[in-house]
């Protein structure tokens, strides 16, 4: 299974870190989670097996080696292969030490290389000379994929009847459908969870000690697709979950639940969609009634529906927002019965 | 005399050098004293008697374990049942006694079938009623000793899979052991502040030399992984082989390496006035370091100056009755050298790109061999020389008792400034 392949024009891109994070969580026993540095042998072999079976054979192949600072030894016989199979081959975020420890300089001295301050390489074409025109930014080749995806495939309009949010008393006039793209893009959506991983990873784990698990946030689900990502979330992180089942529209809660919260301890709370932020107030308010500590939220898809400027999201993570710009192919809108 | 050998010596550390100097010693003594009576050799955890409570102390350093190990899988193979150990639990035992315990030997040396526990080799008999008493220390799991073998995790199975030769099945395996030392690791590997942008470094390390352990050698290896303030060791020991017989089976060494060249020219200008086959102990270190540094994949050599270069630490290997000890004392030699390695790379790279024609790869390596073997020979007199001036500070030492399989201990410093 590839997870993070992706093709935008005449670019076919895979990001490595992603497709090594998901062997080792889910293939083999020793699961690291998001802190995995290392490639190993079978994410190599992977990709090419899965280039090699593409029918569509791209002008240009880019590995994405962002997050990772070492790879298996005597694995430059793989990437060889790949240069191969396309000779347009191109590494990017690729650390200095990484192509030292490959040779790979003496060999590419390509002038259109691009490094950044700590002359780690954004771009190092394996190639003598030329070059195209791309994004190596992560995200940016994410998001342009995620929007057109969710453009082309998951957002249903409603045929001019405005839909009743039950819990947050609006109108929507789309549905993006998640569950849709749960089942349908199974692969891509994965890759959305390593992204979110990375994300949260950065912003509440990274400078805690990964050993002592009672210092690390809990995961809070609330319904069906939060808790797919939930389960997911928690194995690259390396955490707990609690479950707060439906929270959401149709409010039901357990009479066991001040059981499931433990005071003083952190929670993160995961949904698939924030829109107005309801269903993470009410999770919130209850985390902190119990005694819990709430971080903040995370979720696939944040529908910005307040500038930036009048509420910062510190508290909020999220892989994709849709803010004005995102929402001029998107269309989304959010009305109440004063407006019809 | 008693049969009986003590391991451990009142207020002396057991350490490696003890362990090959004296411990190795006192059990050769015993096959020469005990030439041609049938006595069975035995051991006990402590010199002296139950009875003495003097002040005594006993210490063990746990990076000696594999090796303790190692010889005792030799010792149980050889009299094909297991080997009688006589413990000791009193007041000054007691803490030695629950760091094995703790470290888990008795489970690796005894029958253990628990599956929560390493499996048992049955390599000691010992009487278990002694295990219990202990303060309740509790040693951090990563202090543990491990024992890998190609006959756990249907290794076998999955070895025979693949059929693109040794290589191959080099990969798969360093692979395999790159999850086993995570899990088996991982607190270590990520508790320490100063190391943990080390973290790949040692996953890497750890998984070629378990893989080196366990595929050329033919046998188990022994590892045990130990860290505190100041540094970071590894200590891994396996009773195979060894060098020279692992080099000697080599099916495929390549067109520019032939067998044996060095270790027959060195041979004739070596200084040393010693055994035959010590000599060839001595050599055989430099010409496994020749082969590595020819070969058109990376492999202990490069390991070596990944350890001595990037990570400023001491790689010390022993076979047999030598050992080296690589450090950043030939820092100079060791750097050139390792230009000279990084052009063999490279020009076995460009070759595999197709940026040069085999007439031209020829060519370049046919040169880049004369250097390296000279660079190499250099090496090898110098330190010969050295040694023939004042033994203590050599990078070279020669033990007079011979111990079977290959041996290497790696120390990192946690606190490192790149060099």
């Amino acid at each position: 299974m590839i997870i993070s392949k992706i093709k935008i024009s005449n670019f076919l891109y895979y990001h490595l870190h992603a497709e090594q994070t998901i062997t080792s969580a889910f293939v083999d026993g020793g699961n690291i989670g998001v802190s995995e540095q290392l490639i190993n042998e079978t994410t190599l072999v992977k990709i090419i097996n899965d280039y090699r079976n593409d029918i569509e054979k791209p002008e240009v192949l880019i590995l994405n080696f962002e997050n990772t600072n070492a790879i298996q030894n005597n694995q430059i016989s793989k990437i060889i292969e790949l240069k191969n199979l396309n000779s347009n081959l191109i590494l990017i975020n690729i650390k200095k030490e990484l192509i030292k420890e490959l040779n790979l300089l003496s060999l590419y001295d390509n002038e259109n290389n691009v490094t950044d301050e700590d002359n780690n390489y954004l771009v190092f074409n394996c190639f003598e000379t030329g070059r195209f025109q791309f994004s190596h930014s992560t995200q940016e080749i994410f998001r342009t994929h995620f929007l057109k995806l969710l453009k082309d495939n998951y957002t249903n309009p409603l045929d001019g009847k405005e839909m009743y949010h039950s819990s947050s008393s609006v109108y929507l006039s789309k549905w993006i459908n998640i569950k849709k793209f749960i089942s349908v893009d199974r692969e891509f959506f994965l890759y959305a969870i390593y992204n979110l991983a990375i994300k949260t990873f950065q912003k509440w784990f990274k400078n805690l000690n990964l050993i002592n698990n009672e210092s690390k946030p809990i995961l809070v689900c609330q319904n069906l697709n939060s808790s797919y990502i939930t389960s997911i979330l928690s194995t690259l992180l390396r955490t707990d979950i609690v479950i707060l089942d439906q929270i959401g529209p149709i409010n039901k809660m357990y009479s066991t639940l001040d059981s499931k919260i433990e005071t003083n301890r952190k929670y993160i709370v995961v949904s698939d969609l924030v829109c107005l932020g309801t269903e993470i107030k009410i999770a919130k308010s209850l985390i902190e009634f119990l005694g819990g500590k709430y971080l903040g939220n995370v979720s696939i898809v944040r529908i910005q529906t307040i500038d930036p400027i009048y509420r910062n999201f510190e508290d909020a993570e999220c892989v994709f927002v849709v803010d004005n710009e995102t929402n001029k192919e998107i269309v989304y809108k959010i009305s109440t019965a004063l407006d019809i | 005399m008693s049969n009986q050998i003590p391991i451990i010596y009142k207020d002396k550390s057991l350490t490696p050098f003890v362990f090959y100097t004296e411990f190795l010693l006192e059990v050769a003594q015993f096959y020469y004293d005990h030439k041609n009576k049938n006595h069975s050799i035995e051991f006990k955890l402590i010199e002296g008697n139950d009875f003495e409570f003097t002040k005594k102390r006993y210490y063990i350093d746990p990076i000696t374990l594999p090796l303790m190990l190692s010889l005792f899988q030799q010792l149980r193979n050889f009299h094909k049942s297991p080997i009688k150990l006589h413990l000791s639990n009193t007041p000054i035992t007691i803490d030695v006694l629950e760091y094995l315990y703790r470290s888990q030997f008795f489970y690796i040396t005894g029958i253990n079938t628990n599956p929560n526990f390493p499996l048992g080799r049955n390599i000691l008999d010992f009487d278990d009623v002694y295990l219990g008493g202990f303060k309740g220390k509790t040693i951090r799991t990563e202090h543990k000793l491990r024992c890998y073998s190609l006959n756990d995790d249907n290794l076998k199975v999955r070895l025979s899979n693949i059929t693109e030769g040794e290589p191959a099945q080099r990969d798969s395996l360093v692979e395999f052991y790159t999850y086993k030392v995570k899990e088996h690791f991982y607190d270590l590997l990520f508790e320490n502040e100063t190391t943990s942008h080390l973290t790949s470094e040692f996953i890497e390390i750890l998984a070629e030399l378990i893989t080196n352990g366990v595929l050329h050698s033919k046998s188990d290896a022994f590892v045990l992984m130990f860290s505190d303030k100041f540094k970071t060791k590894f200590s891994i020991s396996d009773n195979g082989i060894g060098l020279y017989e692992s080099l000697k089976n080599k099916k495929d060494t390549g067109e520019f390496y032939e067998k044996f060249e060095l270790l027959k020219s060195l041979s004739n200008s070596f200084p040393l006035k010693i055994d035959d086959n010590i000599k060839n102990s001595v050599l055989i270190l430099f010409e496994t370091l020749y082969y590595s540094m020819l070969k058109d994949r990376q492999g202990l050599f490069d390991l070596m100056c990944n350890v001595v270069l990037d990570c400023s630490g001491y790689f010390r290997l022993h076979t047999d009755n030598a050992q080296i000890i690589v450090s950043a004392r030939m820092l100079t030699e060791l750097q050139n050298l390792y230009e000279t390695r990084i052009q063999i790379l490279s020009t076995n790279h460009s070759l595999m790109f197709g940026k040069i024609k085999s007439e031209e790869f020829k060519e370049k390596m046919t040169i880049l061999k004369g250097i390296c073997k000279k660079q190499i020979s250099e090496l090898a007199t110098s330190i010969f020389k050295k040694y023939s001036e004042d033994t203590r500070f050599s990078a070279l030492r020669i033990y007079e008792v011979r111990f079977r399989g290959v041996h290497i201990e790696v120390e990192i410093p946690n606190s490192i400034e790149k060099l």
